[in-house]
């Protein structure tokens, strides 16, 4: 077996050895309101609509993810900022034109390195009477 | 020889690029599910999970099975939503091995899976909730 082939084997097998590969999980424990629903409890009014992007980069198969984990709903979360929740909220993960293009072409089939993405979509919303107490 | 592993080459590269954004899953859920926290006064009455492997041919570019985890969340019923929900995608390592070992050239391209799954609660609320306005 030559050098080369080695190399290949163990950059195949590396990522068995490490257990859940590449996994993202999607969680938020903070104290925004995250709903796929149409509004909350009590009436609402949108501020703004907004779509967000966050993209994990990853070596080996996924078996060394590098930077920030991905977590679509505390990006969600995020995007509404000093308001209490989002609504119509829409959430997918995947790989895009661009985390194909990268995972295949310069990563080599995924086997070197790869990007990941996460996708969300809603209606930032704020109470349309104010809260007690705020 | 040479000329045949170029084709070859040349043909993965063309259908993985061919259709952008086509590997993405997306997460759905019943209605009025609460993905951060849950609203005031909802009782929480049992918790759910369930985890699944989905399968998608050409590296993710077509689904075998129905996407994301529509399939996984069932509605609770009448009155009841789930709350607390938490998403996980692992790409593990039976899935590394299975994209790699079934195909000639490589097997990402024939049977590409990854493991969802979620977990959450089941509450009950006796507000209703009320659509944003914009």
């Amino acid at each position: 077996m030559t050098r080369r082939s080695r190399l290949l084997a163990l950059a195949l097998l590396l990522p068995t050895f490490g257990s859940g590969c590449f996994t993202v999980q999607h969680a938020y424990h903070g104290d925004k309101l995250l709903t796929n629903g149409a509004g909350l409890d009590r009436p609402t009014k949108v501020v703004r609509h907004f779509e967000a992007h966050d993209r994990q980069f990853f070596w080996i198969h996924g078996g060394i993810p590098t930077g920030k984990p991905l977590n679509g709903l505390a990006l969600a979360a995020e995007q509404a900022g000093p308001h209490p929740g989002v609504v119509n909220l829409r959430l997918k993960e995947g790989q895009s034109f661009g985390d194909l293009f990268i995972t295949h072409v310069p990563c080599i089939l995924g086997i070197v390195c790869g990007t990941w993405s996460t996708w969300v979509e809603g209606d930032v919303v704020e109470y349309a009477t104010p809260v007690a107490g705020r | 020889m040479q000329k045949a592993l170029r084709f070859r080459a040349a043909l993965v590269a063309a259908l993985s690029l061919a259709l952008s954004a086509c590997f993405t899953m997306n997460h759905t859920f019943p209605p009025d599910t609460q993905f951060g926290r849950r609203p005031a006064g909802a009782t929480g009455v049992r918790s759910v999970g369930e985890k699944g492997m989905k399968n998608y041919l050409l590296s993710g570019l077509v689904p075998y099975t129905s996407f994301g985890t529509k399939d996984l969340a069932k509605d609770p019923g009448p009155g009841r939503h789930l709350t607390d929900v938490e998403i996980e995608t692992q790409f593990n390592w039976f899935d590394f091995v299975v994209s790699i070992v079934p195909g000639l050239y490589y097997g990402y391209y024939i049977w590409a899976p990854r493991h969802v799954g979620y977990k959450a609660v089941v509450v009950e609320s006796d507000s209703d909730v009320v659509a944003a306005t914009h």
